[in-house]
């Protein structure tokens, strides 16, 4: 197994998790660990969300939709990857799913028909913003569930080649199931109705969601199961069944941000779930780290924000005298660079392992929480 | 014997990650000898094999053989410096041929080695089974022809010494006494051996010298007779009846 | 009958390319333990360098050199830069970092050359079509098969008979004993990096020529194919990297051939779905290296 994924350096990757860290607590106290490790996060998104939307631009309030449709789907794919340790290349795959899923039954009747005369099923259905997220949250949890009986079994290299498979199977349909799809022309006419607030709600959700699953006695057996896959079995833990559950949990995160994405770009089209945003939402999980929810947070903000300093640069600028043309691809090799760099310098990413409101001594919220629980006479371990 | 020995080992520390495995242990193998490294499991034999030719995390000590530092060196320039390895479990190629293992043997013959590779009438001189198998794949053979393959395989490299991890783990009785047997010849053959072994009473019958290993620590070292007759072996062997054993070096010759 | 045979040069000619492409792969996973799916951009270099000297109006001899040795170095470049100071971390870190090389290079052929594809005027003959036993065949498809059979003997004959050949056989099932019989790894790790690029360089020419013209994303759809036949083969094992190369390509030319037309656009995901399927069975692959999957 990959030091990267452990989320540590080889050599203290063979030393046992702390105690404190892989205990079972009861039900009260995971979902109270969990929230006081999620709603900091959230509150601040939501200040953040609340700001942009009172008084940026509409590209601020784009790029923040943008960070935040990342973060979800960053945050999502952290669900499993970091819980298991295994890679999975194909959750762009479920993203694609969320976001023609809720394009589909919000697109206004009358443009659909002339864009997909042959699409079956769905007729006149036309439903709102919230209706849609449903459906994309449905449809993505039902997809992820059933391709999970295979894919959750993968484990290591086999499970890269075959999430890779899957991501070209996925490509195949997008492009070629025209009736439903559209085909390469895509999807449009998606209603604009994502806001940075409601995004910044669903970021808020996606984490104490990711955090909850973390946390839980699911997310306990994960870790163990991650630790030491034999060693866990051993114990009882059927790591197949822990596994898919966390692969249709995670699928099922990332749908719902491809839905995000869709109702802001109005816009769905196949090449938006394939290779490169594949490797862009995988260098944010590199850099902050696959270990921790923290992390995946982390790598979004510092991916986000080194493309949005690069941006520039693809436009043209003017170096001294000379014009510097439109570069096309300068952000993917700054990110790609970057990404190489981690993984060399510091391959657990930038938060390995611990979750931040774990590390020592700033943890104050937890230990404050911990300390009042013993108060009452909790045994609590340290 | 000459005053200066073939491989001297001074403090050699081993550790994996947080686990050391062996704990500043001093050893010195001079030509034409056979030496066994003895000690219960975990006690560090094969860490310290591994440490010799450069493939374990060394955290301490020097390594000199023949007069030359190897300390620190890669296994490739190890290897042609005259130190080849025989691994526990013989780990031969088993998807290449006989011919094809032994020519990889011999990639590191040793700098200035006279004999040129080890040819196929050399190998039929020690092992006729193998010369016999010649081209066929080393998966095929049965474990004590995949044994001496993993020796000759060392040899190839024209060694000045041969480290043999449990060259008689998981074979029958009679196999047993074959490398055994084989060990006394590639003695006669002026081949210096030192040897980790499970099987301590025939070890000890054969070798010249002998040292016990607990808990990463070199507790005992002495002549092969006076080792056998040591009650520090044997409680090497029934893992530390004494603490204060594991501490005390007893050193019976000088 | 006249189409059978066609089908079956299709299959064995792109098969051909499949199996090319993963004996290189095979190559880099048995002594590096990754799997490189970088390997399709140095065969986009191949076609690169291939526009360039054709466009020079270098002589075939000359340019076909250079398709082989361009991607070769790249190779090695590839290794010093992305891998070697990885060498101790492990399958999926090296894999993500050959990710990141991949979309780099990707990248900078958007930028330094063009995203659109460029065409290639190749010699008018690879697209004559010939008569054999009273079956018509395309040249381009004739020149594959040969240039495949010719490159697998050599590939045969560098296996068994040299001794870096065997080291990498060898190192497939066990590399640190390899190394610890004296091979030098900073020596045979890049020689195999040069191998898998130069396989990789034939395969762009083999490519190209049945297509005839280059884009950023060229090796990207066979290198897929190709990973998924090493894996299906066994990863690391050359022989298995033979047997999916060719059950691919005669996958992928049957469902070509026999799926009704309005199923043809879905002809990956049967290719793909089958050997998934088989993989879900056999994560080691039908042939399988015995020691399994390195840490």
């Amino acid at each position: 197994m990959s030091a990267l994924l452990r989320g540590d350096r080889p050599a203290q990757a063979s030393a046992p998790p702390s105690p404190s860290s892989l205990q079972p607590r009861g039900a009260g106290r995971r979902i109270a660990r969990a929230a006081l490790g999620a709603l900091p996060v959230a509150a601040l998104l939501l200040l953040l969300a609340l700001w942009v939307e009172g008084s940026g631009a509409p590209s601020d309030r784009q790029l923040a939709i943008n960070f935040l449709v990342s973060l979800i789907a960053v945050v999502g794919i952290q669900s499993y990857v970091g819980t298991t340790g295994v890679l999975s290349f194909g959750h762009l795959g479920f993203m694609a799913v969320g976001a023609y899923a809720s394009a589909l039954v919000t697109i206004p009747v009358a443009v659909r028909t002339t864009q997909l005369p042959d699409l079956p099923l769905i007729g006149s259905v036309e439903l709102g913003f919230g209706g849609s997220l449903l459906v994309a949250a449905l449809t993505a949890a039902l997809v992820t569930a059933l391709l999970g009986a295979v894919f959750a079994r993968f484990d290591g290299t086999a499970a890269v080649i075959a999430t890779f498979g899957l991501l070209q199977i996925c490509n195949v349909l997008l492009y070629g199931l025209t009736d439903v799809t559209g085909g390469a022309q895509g999807l449009y006419g998606v209603p604009r109705d994502a806001t940075v607030v409601v995004a910044a709600l669903l970021a808020g959700g996606a984490v104490l969601a990711a955090r909850l699953l973390r946390e839980s006695r699911l997310g306990l057996k994960l870790r163990a199961g991650k630790q030491d896959q034999l060693a866990a079995a051993a114990m009882g833990v059927d790591v197949h069944r822990t596994r898919w559950v966390a692969w249709t949990v995670s699928g099922t995160i990332v749908g719902v941000a491809g839905a995000l994405q869709a109702h802001s770009l109005a816009i769905v089209s196949p090449s938006s779930y394939f290779l490169v945003p594949t490797f862009t939402l995988l260098a944010m999980l590199i850099v902050g780290g696959a270990g921790t929810v923290s992390g995946a947070i982390a790598g979004a903000v510092v991916v986000t924000a080194a493309t949005q300093l690069l941006r520039g640069a693809e436009d043209g600028f003017a170096l001294g005298p000379l014009h510097v043309g439109e570069i096309f691809g300068a952000t993917q090799i700054a990110v790609g660079l970057l990404t190489l760099a981690i993984l060399v310098l510091r391959p657990g990413g930038l938060l390995p392992e611990r979750e931040l409101d774990e590390r020592a001594p700033g943890a104050g919220a937890p230990r404050r929480w911990l300390r009042r629980a013993r108060r009452r006479g909790a045994p609590v371990p340290d | 014997m000459t005053d200066q020995p073939l491989l001297s080992v001074s403090d050699l520390s081993v550790s994996y990650g947080p686990v050391q495995a062996v704990r500043e242990a001093s050893l010195e193998v001079r030509a034409g000898e056979i030496v066994a490294l003895l000690g219960a499991n975990g006690a560090g034999k094969s860490s310290t094999m591994w440490a010799l030719v450069g493939m374990a995390p060394r955290t301490g000590g020097r390594i000199v053989l023949d007069g030359r530092d190897v300390t620190g060196a890669a296994p490739e320039d190890v290897v042609r410096a005259g130190i080849a390895i025989v691994p526990e479990g013989r780990r031969v190629f088993a998807n290449l041929t006989v011919r094809d293992n032994i020519r990889l043997g011999g990639v590191a013959r040793r700098a200035g080695d006279p004999h040129g590779p080890l040819q196929r009438d050399e190998v039929g001189d020690l092992f006729p089974l193998l010369a016999e198998r010649w081209d066929q794949v080393a998966g095929g053979l049965s474990g004590g022809q995949q044994q001496q393959l993993a020796i000759a395989r060392a040899l190839a490299a024209r060694p000045r010494l041969v480290l043999l991890d449990e060259p008689s783990l998981g074979l029958s009785p009679r196999l047993v006494g074959e490398v055994f047997e084989l060990m006394a010849e590639l003695r006669r053959r002026a081949i210096t051996l030192l040897v980790v072994e499970q099987n301590v009473q025939r070890s000890l019958a054969i070798a010249d010298r002998a040292y016990v290993l607990q808990g990463g620590r070199i507790v005992l070292s002495g002549d092969a007779a006076e080792v056998r007759d040591s009650e520090a072996t044997e409680a090497a062997f029934l893992g530390g009846r004494t603490t204060t054993r594991t501490t005390t070096t007893t050193t019976v010759t000088g | 009958m006249e189409l059978f045979v066609q089908q079956v040069v299709n299959a064995i000619s792109l098969g051909g390319i499949y199996a090319l492409l993963a004996i290189g792969l095979a190559v880099v996973f048995s002594v590096a333990g990754l799997i490189n799916i970088a390997h399709g951009e140095l065969m986009t270099i191949g076609g690169y360098v291939m526009l360039a000297l054709v466009g020079a109006g270098v002589p075939w001899p000359l340019i076909i050199v250079g398709i082989i040795a361009a991607p070769a170095l790249a190779a090695v470049a590839m290794e010093r830069v992305a891998f070697r100071p990885l060498r101790k971390s492990g399958p999926q870190t090296l894999f993500l970092s050959s990710l990141v090389v991949a979309i780099v290079l990707q990248g900078l052929f958007q930028s330094l050359i063009s995203p659109q594809p460029q065409g290639i005027a190749l010699p008018g003959f690879l697209d004559d079509a010939v008569e054999v036993g009273g079956v018509t065949i395309g040249v381009a498809a004739i020149v594959t098969v040969v240039v495949v059979a010719i490159t697998l003997a050599g590939l045969v004959w560098f296996f068994r008979h040299t001794t870096v050949g065997c080291s990498i056989r060898a190192a497939s099932l066990d590399f640190d004993m390899v190394r610890a019989v004296g091979v030098r790894a900073n020596r045979v790790i890049p020689l195999a990096f040069a191998l898998s690029g130069a396989l990789a360089g034939v395969a762009s020419f083999l490519w190209i020529a049945q297509r005839g013209s280059v884009d950023p994303l060229l090796g990207l759809t066979p290198v897929l194919a190709a990973f998924v036949a090493t894996a299906v083969g066994g990863l690391g094992s050359t022989a298995g990297a033979v047997l999916g190369g060719f059950l691919f390509g005669a996958l992928t030319v049957f469902f070509q051939a026999t799926l009704p037309d309005g199923l043809l656009p879905f002809r990956d995901v049967f290719t793909f779905g089958l050997v998934i399927g088989i993989l879900a069975f056999k994560p080691r692959g039908l042939l399988a290296a015995a020691t399994g999957e390195r840490a």
